[in-house]
């Protein structure tokens, strides 16, 4: 079934706009990879904060005000761009191991904010303050640290399979 | 409990769904040691992002014809090299030389080419 | 003019391995981009404080202080995988126009980031603040798409 997403996306008019145009690709890739500084670089600066390396005497929370609407711009642009070019090629995209594995880790690195956002950080006035954070807290910013570097090496990747 | 599943969901189709045999290869998956050099008629030409395409087949001493897939750089690099969707017709005589893909499929990545004697040029010299 | 120095490059022991082994290129790509959304992160931040987009308790003096051992550092990890990146091919890169002009906005986004910037974000907010924190945005933002017509060239 999704085969026949990908078949059928695959034929549609703007993914061979995207395809045949001489300059949609290379613009669109390009929002894609100067778009990592926007998204991911955003979301290492918070999880630096919950690590205590940065930012150490500003409150936990007023870091994530600051940051994560830029997160947000930059995942609506993540998002668009990515879905364009994975249009253009969605069945060589279907195909390829890189890009499945990229796919896996997206997931798995939105469900890690949805939890720490509904566990731990729901006691945020705690230890807002804190330099050392709660272990919860720290892990999930390890672990977002460590799945938006693999998210990253894979999406490289995808053009060597 | 049910978003759980949903995502569980998700992860196993992404991981467990078959692959199909799609020839198209990234640079990994060619022997980039061996330049091997064919002559064929076109049959088919891709003029795409992010890699054009020449469909052509190669007749052996036998007679017996095989189909080849050629790999080339994007429309947007081509393009301003002259390329374009007509640069190879089907029906042109191709001299084509490249990378075999590792697991023998007749598959190319191209590293020169020439149609109907004329090269045409994919990289910038400098 | 800087020939010698891709020349050295070129043959440096350090950027062998590049030759020598096939996944040395992908890990040079993969740790440019890693080091590039660091970078990014500290531009991005330190200049929205310039422009009034700040934290409630700071100043961007401190913003910008505690962020300079990160800038430094991806920075330099750019710089250091850029330059394994082109090593094979240090000569005919020197050449290349997107190349070129990359550089040429390269020295200029770090020359900017270690004088009329740094005067600036070490200083209280002033006339100067918002129109060096554009600069800076846009300076940083065309090294990255020069970078990009590299490939496209």
């Amino acid at each position: 079934m999704l085969f026949h997403f990908c078949q059928w996306l695959n034929e549609t008019r703007i993914a061979i706009a995207v395809r045949e145009s001489d300059f949609a690709f290379p613009i669109i890739e390009t929002v894609h990879v100067l778009g990592i500084t926007l998204m991911a670089g955003t979301i290492a600066m918070m999880d630096l904060r919950l690590l205590g390396v940065i930012l150490k005497k500003d409150r936990v929370s007023d870091v994530a005000r600051l940051i994560l609407p830029l997160t947000w711009i930059g995942f609506g642009l993540m998002f668009v761009s990515g879905s364009l070019l994975f249009a253009a090629e969605a069945l060589k995209s279907y195909d390829n191991p890189a890009f499945r594995l990229k796919m896996l880790l997206l997931l798995i690195a939105g469900a890690n904010p949805l939890i720490f956002h509904s566990t731990v950080y729901r006691r945020v006035e705690d230890w807002d303050q804190a330099v050392v954070t709660p272990v919860r807290a720290r892990t999930a910013a390890l672990a977002s640290l460590t799945l938006w570097s693999l998210i990253i090496m894979s999406g490289r990747a995808i053009a060597y399979f | 409990m049910k978003h759980a599943l949903v995502f569980l969901g998700l992860a196993a189709t992404i991981l467990v769904v078959p692959r199909t045999a799609e020839g198209h290869h990234g640079y990994a998956a060619f022997d980039q040691k061996t330049v091997v050099t064919l002559k064929g008629t076109v049959t088919d030409f891709h003029f795409v992002n992010p890699h054009s395409v020449a469909e052509f087949d190669v007749k052996d001493d036998q007679g017996q014809v095989q189909q080849w897939h050629a790999e080339m750089p994007s429309r947007s690099a081509l393009s301003p090299r002259g390329w374009t969707p007509n640069s190879l017709k089907p029906g042109d005589e191709l001299t084509i030389s490249g990378y075999r893909a590792k697991n023998g499929s007749p598959s190319l990545w191209v590293t020169r080419i020439f149609a109907n004697g004329q090269e045409l040029k994919l990289a910038h010299e400098n | 003019m800087l020939l010698p120095l891709f020349q050295w490059i070129a043959n440096a022991p350090l950027f062998a391995v590049m030759r020598d082994e096939r996944w040395a290129f992908p890990l040079a790509e993969m740790a440019h981009l890693l080091a590039l959304a660091i970078l990014g992160g500290t531009v991005l931040l330190v200049n929205l404080g310039l422009l009034g987009i700040r934290l409630p308790r700071g100043e961007t003096q401190d913003l910008a202080k505690d962020l300079w051992p990160l800038f430094i550092g991806s920075l330099a990890t750019m710089i250091v995988s850029g330059a394994a990146l082109v090593s094979t091919e240090a000569i005919k890169v020197y050449y290349h126009p997107a190349f070129r002009l990359k550089m040429l906005l390269l020295a200029l986004a770090v020359i900017f980031s270690f004088t009329a910037h740094r005067r600036v974000t070490q200083a209280p907010p002033s006339r100067w603040s918002r129109p060096v924190a554009v600069l800076s945005l846009m300076l940083w933002l065309s090294v990255g798409l020069a970078g990009r017509a590299i490939g496209f060239l």
